[in-house]
């Protein structure tokens, strides 16, 4: 994949994303965010980065964008989901639109959890109206359930 | 090709036979009806059940929120963290989510099986702060309640436990439903099918019995018209051959040839209509024991006035010591007849074969004959029916009712060019 990585090497993240999906299900040790449903806002930028980062305690890395807000400038660092969930290459300056919940702001950045990304035409969902993450329930299967227009 | 002697049809049992518009009324319908019915009860009592059942979940649920408040208040006031007051409940049963609140409602702590997911939003919460939502997990119900620890801190403790369970029953209880209507659907189709394949068999026999009442009847017309005309005819026919025999006596010399000639013919036609009368008169069977092959012999013995190469040509194998019970006098004129048939088709070689097949006696004419064909051979045991030119077509028919007389089965197998075999069972002694 052409995107940069922040640790590691693509290989190994993915077969510990394998191991640690299939594993049992845990009482996850938490980050300090959640989809809060009351707090969505909708960011258009271009991305940055991409990097993988563990957010939660025994589960896979997941992919997380650094974006630049257009017009603003405002930076935000959007938590998407397990790479392995998000099997699509995105490279630096491309266009995303992205629903979410935005959890915390740590100095000039703001922290957002996706619910939609939308990139190249089409558009990835992520998780449910409630926050729910797709790749944990009937959408694992399929990968990601992918809208050809808009939100 | 097989064909067995025709037994007498018996009356079709035909009273009480169901129309097709019967059966629906009185079968398919009410049996849609009962099906309906417990479909609808059942779907009623699962929904009343599942009521019932929503209500005491819910019920409980809200206790075990309750004891949670409990436990995490216990755990606060012991000082431990909100974080880890809430580990304490990692992996219990159903339990999705939990989260501590402050007296603002801010979340302090919180915990989720589902990686970020905690739905909690103040549009949701309901005055009685319990409510269920719908998840790609399943159905959830969830609690938001407030609660104080001693030292007079107020928080709020928000649960997610999964329904999965119940819906689980409930599916249950729906599959369970379907089946015992996939099986009584499947019952009643199968009676209902048997029901239409006895109805369709008694309209089969009752059409096969009035068919053979018919038959009969037209049988019984010609029987009364027969033995009136033979009756008739039998009068003038002793006439005539009295004056014949008169004749013979009187007539020139050269005249004497004529005269024996017309009176031979006399007794031809008078043979032919005492033929016909035969054929008429109810048979009555008088059974006898006697030995197979004594019958065979005394058949031959008649048939060598008329084939002097009767020995030549017809072979008798088998056990003839085999008790035949049956009436001695009417067997012999069947196998007569059998063996007559076979000698003028032309057949060099009759073989007669006689044993004993469990409690009745076959008896087996071969021929290496011409055959009969097939479209023959259908016909060949009715009455006036004869593959021989001048043949009155009353000798099988009357060896096949003789035979069902007694109980016992005629067949034949021929094929042309091949011969033909007549099998005849009757009872053994």
């Amino acid at each position: 994949m052409g995107y940069p990585v922040r640790e590691g090497t693509m290989r190994g993240r993915l077969a510990l994303a394998a191991f640690l999906l299939f594993s049992l299900p845990a009482w996850t040790g938490q980050a300090e965010h959640y989809y809060d449903v009351d707090a969505e806002v909708r960011i258009e930028g271009s991305v940055r980065e991409l990097a993988f980062e563990h957010r939660y305690e025994d589960r896979a890395p997941f992919v997380v964008l650094a974006v630049e807000e257009t017009g603003t400038g405002q930076k935000y660092r959007i938590e998407v989901g397990p790479s392995w969930f998000f099997g699509k290459d995105l490279h630096a300056g491309e266009k995303v639109a992205i629903v979410g919940s935005l959890v915390r702001t740590e100095g000039d950045t703001k922290f957002v959890i996706a619910r939609e990304v939308r990139f190249q035409g089409e558009t990835l969902i992520v998780r449910d109206r409630r926050g729910f993450p797709e790749w944990r329930g009937k959408g694992a299967a399929r990968r990601g359930r992918r809208k050809g227009m808009g939100f | 090709m097989a064909r067995q002697g025709r037994r007498p049809a018996r009356p079709s049992e035909g009273h009480g036979l169901l129309k097709r518009k019967d059966l629906l009324l009185f079968f398919l319908i009410p049996f849609l009806g009962a099906i309906s019915l417990i479909l609808l009860m059942s779907a009623l009592n699962r929904a009343y059940i599942r009521g019932n059942i929503d209500a005491l979940v819910m019920e409980q649920l809200g206790a075990a929120a309750g004891i949670l408040k409990a436990g995490v208040g216990r755990s606060l006031e012991d000082g431990t963290p909100p974080a880890q007051a809430l580990d304490i409940y990692a992996g219990e049963g159903e339990l999705y989510y939990m989260a501590l609140l402050d007296a603002d409602r801010r979340v302090l702590a919180w915990r989720s099986v589902f990686e970020g997911y905690l739905p909690l939003s103040a549009q949701d919460i309901p005055a009685g702060g319990s409510w269920v939502i719908d998840s790609p997990a399943g159905r959830i119900f969830n609690h938001f309640g407030p609660f104080s620890t001693q030292d007079g801190k107020a928080y709020y403790l928000y649960v997610g436990y999964s329904l999965k369970a119940f819906e689980e029953m409930s599916s249950r209880s729906r599959r369970n439903a379907i089946l015992v209507f996939v099986i009584i659907a499947a019952a009643g189709i199968v009676v209902f099918r048997g029901l239409s394949l006895l109805q369709s068999g008694y309209v089969s026999k009752a059409r096969e019995a009035d068919e053979s009442r018919a038959e009969k009847e037209r049988f019984r017309e010609i029987s009364a018209f027969t033995s009136g005309v033979a009756h008739e005819i039998k009068n003038p026919l002793n006439s005539l051959s009295l004056l014949f025999g008169l004749m013979e006596k009187r007539v020139a010399p050269d005249l004497r040839e004529d005269v024996a000639l017309g009176k031979n013919e006399v007794r031809r036609i008078s043979l032919i209509v005492d033929r016909f009368s035969d054929v008429l008169k109810p048979l009555l069977v008088r059974p006898e024991t006697f030995p197979a092959g004594e019958a065979v012999e005394s058949v031959l013995a008649s048939l060598a006035s008329e084939f002097p190469d009767v020995r030549d040509r017809i072979r008798f194998e088998g056990d003839g010591g085999a008790m035949v019970r049956a009436d001695r006098e009417l067997v012999s004129l069947v196998l007569a007849n059998l063996l007559r048939n076979a000698l003028e088709a032309g057949a060099a070689v009759v073989i007669v074969r006689a044993h004993r097949d469990r409690k009745r006696i076959r008896f087996l004419v071969r021929d290496t004959g011409p055959g009969i064909p097939p479209e023959r051979l259908e016909r060949i045991f009715e009455p006036f029916f004869s593959t021989k030119a001048g043949g009155m077509g009353i000798g099988l028919y009357l060896a096949s009712q003789i035979i069902e007389a007694h109980g016992g089965k005629i067949e034949v197998r021929s094929r042309e060019g091949e011969g033909t075999e007549f099998i005849v069972q009757v009872p053994g002694g």
